[in-house]
C-alpha cells in the first residue's frame, strides 16, 4: 500500500500523471480514505505550506490544485454513498454590484486545493442567488467577496436574507476594504484577509460544526 | 476672507523622450486591431450592441461580444479630438490636453484614512474629500482633483457627494460621478451644468470629467458604458481605463497586457465616437502585476508600461491619463514611499502623459495619509525645478566675479553672492535652525497649517443652493431604489 506516487505527482504538479496513479491504487485495493487523506489532501497540505512559505508562486499552486482535482475526479465515484467525504463544501461569490474577482478566484483556488468542494457563483451575485445555491449545495460555509465600499452593503443584505431563511451555514467575508470590525458589525461568522487566511478560517469553522 | 488659489503649474515637454520606435508602435497597434477584429470585446449593454451593429461591427447578441473591423476602428478614432480643455473654476485653472503639458493629479478612490488627529486608520468620509480638496487647492503643482477617498457616509450617491465635496472646496478641475448606477448619472450632468453655468459652457470648459474602468480580459461594464454614452452626449469628457494585471487578468508579459488593455480602451472610445463623433475621450491603460506569491496587486514594477501607454494613446491621437506615477505600493509612508514618489515624479516629464502623478494614497490606492500629498508635491516641485526650471543665461557664468576674487579668495562678501543666494530652494524638511527634521512630521505640520488657513473662494450662493437641491434629489431617488 503506497500512495507516495500520488503524493509526489501533486508536489511535482504532474497533471497528466495522476489519474492512472489513483486508478492503480483503487485497483490495488488501497482504502479510499487513505488515497484521499494521505495522498491527495495530504499532498495539498504540503503544497499549501510551501505556498505560505513563499516557495511556490500562485500559478504553480493553481496547477497543483488542478492535479489534485484530477485525482479526485477518479476517486469521486467511490466516494458517492460512502461515509468518506471531502473536507466540506464552500459556496463563494463576489456580491451584487461588484465585478472584482481576482481575489475571490484566488480564495476559491486555495480552498479547493485544501480539499474542499467549491461552488463558485462568479461576480455580481444577488443575495437570492447565494441563498438558492446554499439550498442546492448544502455547504458548510458561504464566502462573500466585496472590493467596493458601495457593494459592501450587499454583504449585510445577504446575511440578513440567510438569517430570515434560517439556513444553518457559516457566512464569511473578505475583500480589500472589508475588515474584522465590519464583519462583526454585519454579523458575519468570520473574516479572512487573504487566501491562506480564508483556508484557515474555513477549516476552523468546519471543525466547529 | 478667502485665500488666493495659486496658478496651476504643469510640466512642459522639454524632457520628454519616446521609448518605442514608430515601427514598434505600429506593431502594437496592429495587435490591438487584430484583437478587436478577431477576439472582440464584451459589451453587456443593449444600446452599445445596437450602435455597433448599426455601424457594421459584427455583434454576437447571445454572448454580447462585438468584433470591430480595423477600418471601423480607424474611422471612429479619427473623429476623437487630439486636444481639448478640462475646465477649472477660472480659466487659469483650465487644463489644456494637447500633448505639450503634463498635469499632476491626485489618486483615487481609496477607502481608508489615517486620521489627522488620532492617527488611527478609519473608514473615509465626505469631509475627508473636502479636506483634501482645500489643501490641494493651495498646492500649485496639483492641477486635477480626483477625490482621493470615498464618501462612505453616503450610500449609492457617494460618488456624487465626492464630486460635490471637490467642486465646493477647490477651484481646480474635479473628477467625479463615474460609479453611480445609470439612474443617478443625470445628476452628475446637472451638477456639472450648474457649476459651469449652463449646457453650452459645460461643453466648452467642462468642470468635471469621468473615468470608466474596462474589465480585463476584453470586457466592458454595462452600467459604465451606459453612463459613458450619457456623459458624452452632455459633453462631459471621460477616460476609459484598463487595469490589466499581468498573470491573472492579463498575459504575464508587459506587451501582452499593454496590447490587451489598449484594445479594451479603444473599444470604449470607438463606441463613444460612433454615438457622438468628436466627443472628448482620454486613453488610460494601467498595467500591474499579480504578486506571484500572494496574488496581490503590484502597481509599482520597474517596467516602462506607463511610458509605452502614453505613446500608444498618442499614436491613436488622443490624450493620455497615466504616465509617470507617484503611487505608493507599501501601506506606510516610509523608505519605499519615498522611492516611489521620487522616481515617479521624475518620470512625469520624461513620459509626457497629459494627466498623471496619482498623488496621495498608499497601499495600492487604498489608504490616504493626508501628509503624503505634501511630501509628494515636494517631489514634483523638485522634479520640475530639475527638469523645467533651469534657464541658461550666459551672464550667470559670472566670469567677472571670479576674476575679481581670483585665486585663493572667497565669494562670501561679493554683491553677486548676496544677489543670488536666495535663488535656491532649501530642503523643506528642515527647521529654522537648519537642522534636518523628520520629513513626515514636517509634512503633517504643513498639512495642518494649510488645512486650517487655506479657504478657497466658494461658488456663488445660488450655485451652492442648486447643488444642494440636486444632491437632495439624488439622495431621495437612491433611497427609492434601495
Ligand atoms: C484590479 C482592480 C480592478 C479591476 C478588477 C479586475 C478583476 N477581474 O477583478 C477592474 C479594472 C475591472 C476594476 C474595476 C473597478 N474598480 Co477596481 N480595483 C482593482 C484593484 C487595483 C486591485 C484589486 C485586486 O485584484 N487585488 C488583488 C487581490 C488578490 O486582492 P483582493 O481582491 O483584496 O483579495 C484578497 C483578500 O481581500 C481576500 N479576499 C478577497 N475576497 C475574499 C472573500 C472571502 C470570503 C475571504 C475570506 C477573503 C477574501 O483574499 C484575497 C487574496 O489574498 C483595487 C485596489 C486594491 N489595491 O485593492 C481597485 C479598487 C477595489 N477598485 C475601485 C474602483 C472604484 C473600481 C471601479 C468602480 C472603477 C470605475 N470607475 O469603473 C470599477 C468597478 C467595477 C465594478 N462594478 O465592480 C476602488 C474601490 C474604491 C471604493 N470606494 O470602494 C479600488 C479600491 C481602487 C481605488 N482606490 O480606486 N478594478
Amino acid at each position: 500500500m503506497s500512495v507516495d506516487a500520488i503524493f509526489q505527482s501533486i508536489l511535482e504538479r504532474k497533471r497528466s500523471d495522476i489519474a492512472p496513479l489513483v486508478q492503480a491504487e483503487i485497483d490495488a485495493g488501497t482504502e479510499i480514505s487513505v488515497i484521499l487523506n494521505d495522498g491527495l489532501i495530504g499532498a495539498m497540505d504540503v503544497v499549501g505550506r510551501q505556498f505560505g512559505d513563499g516557495l511556490l508562486f500562485v500559478p504553480e499552486l493553481l496547477v497543483a490544485a488542478e492535479t489534485m482535482k484530477t485525482g479526485l475526479e477518479v476517486l469521486r465515484p467511490k466516494l458517492v454513498g460512502s461515509e468518506i467525504t471531502n473536507r466540506g463544501t464552500v459556496v463563494i461569490g463576489t456580491v451584487q454590484g461588484d465585478l472584482h474577482d481576482i481575489g475571490k478566484n484566488l480564495v476559491s483556488m486555495m480552498v479547493e486545493g485544501a480539499g474542499f468542494a467549491v461552488v463558485d457563483l462568479g461576480v455580481d451575485v444577488a443575495p437570492e442567488r447565494f441563498l438558492e445555491a446554499a439550498r442546492e449545495h448544502r455547504p458548510q460555509v458561504v464566502g462573500l467577496s466585496a472590493l467596493l465600499t458601495t457593494s459592501m452593503p450587499a454583504m449585510r443584505r445577504c446575511i440578513e436574507l440567510f438569517e430570515d431563511a434560517e439556513i444553518d451555514v457559516k457566512i464569511i467575508v473578505g475583500g480589500a476594504p472589508v475588515n474584522q470590525e465590519y464583519a462583526d458589525e454585519i454579523g458575519a461568522d468570520g473574516y479572512g484577509s487573504d487566501a491562506p487566511g480564508a483556508v484557515r478560517l474555513i477549516k476552523r469553522l468546519v471543525t466547529e460544526t | 476672507m478667502f485665500s488666493e488659489t495659486p496658478d496651476i503649474v504643469p510640466f512642459g515637454t522639454s524632457s520628454r523622450r519616446e521609448l518605442l520606435t514608430q515601427t514598434q508602435l505600429d506593431t502594437l497597434q496592429g495587435g490591438t486591431l487584430r484583437l478587436l477584429d478577431e477576439v472582440g470585446v464584451r459589451f453587456p449593454s443593449r444600446r452599445a450592441l445596437e450602435l455597433f451593429a448599426e455601424h457594421g461591427a459584427r455583434v454576437d447578441w447571445e454572448e454580447e461580444i462585438v468584433r470591430i473591423p480595423p477600418d471601423l476602428v480607424r474611422d471612429a478614432m479619427s473623429t476623437a479630438p487630439r486636444s481639448f480643455v478640462l475646465g477649472g473654476r477660472e480659466e487659469r485653472f483650465d487644463l489644456l490636453l494637447d500633448g505639450c503639458h503634463s498635469y499632476v493629479a491626485t489618486d483615487g478612490t481609496g477607502v481608508h484614512v489615517v486620521d489627522l488627529e488620532t492617527r488611527r486608520i478609519r473608514a473615509s468620509c465626505k469631509e475627508d474629500v473636502a479636506m483634501m480638496a482645500r489643501v490641494c487647492d493651495a498646492l500649485p503643482m496639483v492641477s486635477f482633483f480626483w477625490p482621493p477617498v470615498g464618501a462612505q457616509d453616503y450610500g449609492a450617491t457617494a460618488p456624487l457627494h465626492q464630486c460635490h465635496a471637490g467642486l465646493t472646496n477647490t477651484l481646480k478641475h474635479v473628477r467625479g460621478g463615474m460609479t453611480v448606477p445609470p439612474r443617478l448619472a443625470p445628476y452628475v450632468v446637472e451638477m456639472a451644468t450648474a457649476v459651469a453655468g449652463g449646457a453650452g459652457a459645460l461643453r466648452k470648459r467642462p468642470p468635471v470629467c469621468a473615468n470608466f474602468c474596462t474589465i480585463a480580459p476584453m470586457s466592458q461594464d454595462g452600467d459604465s458604458i451606459d453612463n459613458a454614452l450619457m456623459y458624452a452626449e452632455a459633453g462631459i469628457p471621460m477616460s476609459f481605463m484598463a487595469m490589466p494585471t499581468m498573470g491573472s487578468t492579463a498575459p504575464a508579459t508587459p506587451l501582452g497586457a499593454l496590447v490587451m488593455g489598449d484594445a479594451e480602451v479603444v473599444s470604449g472610445m470607438v463606441l463613444v465616437q460612433l454615438a457622438f463623433p468628436g466627443a472628448p475621450v482620454i486613453h488610460s491603460n494601467l498595467v500591474s502585476l499579480m504578486h506571484p506569491r500572494t496574488g496581490g496587486y503590484v502597481a509599482d514594477v520597474p517596467i516602462p508600461t506607463g511610458w509605452i501607454s502614453v505613446q500608444m494613446a498618442h499614436a491613436w491621437g488622443v490624450p493620455s491619463l497615466g504616465g509617470g506615477s507617484l503611487s505608493v505600493g507599501s501601506p506606510e509612508v516610509g523608505w519605499s514611499a519615498g522611492l516611489d514618489s521620487g522616481i515617479g515624479a521624475l518620470t512625469i516629464p520624461l513620459y509626457g502623459g497629459e494627466i498623471c502623478g496619482d498623488l496621495g494614497l498608499t497601499g495600492g490606492s487604498m489608504i490616504l495619509y493626508p501628509e503624503l500629498i505634501i511630501l509628494q508635491h515636494e517631489a514634483c516641485c523638485f522634479a520640475y525645478e530639475l527638469l523645467e526650471g533651469f534657464e541658461f543665461d550666459e551672464a550667470d557664468m559670472a566670469l567677472d566675479v571670479i576674476a575679481e576674487v581670483g585665486p585663493r579668495g572667497h565669494f562670501l562678501s561679493q554683491k553677486h553672492t548676496r544677489k543670488h543666494i536666495r535663488d535656491f530652494r532649501l530642503p523643506p524638511a528642515e527647521g529654522a535652525d537648519g537642522l534636518p527634521r523628520d520629513p513626515q512630521e514636517a509634512a503633517l505640520e504643513e498639512f495642518k497649517r494649510l488645512h486650517e488657513t487655506h479657504r478657497p473662494r466658494p461658488l456663488p450662493d445660488e450655485v451652492l443652493a442648486e447643488l444642494d437641491r440636486i444632491l437632495a434629489a439624488a439622495d431621495r431617488e437612491s433611497e427609492g431604489m434601495g
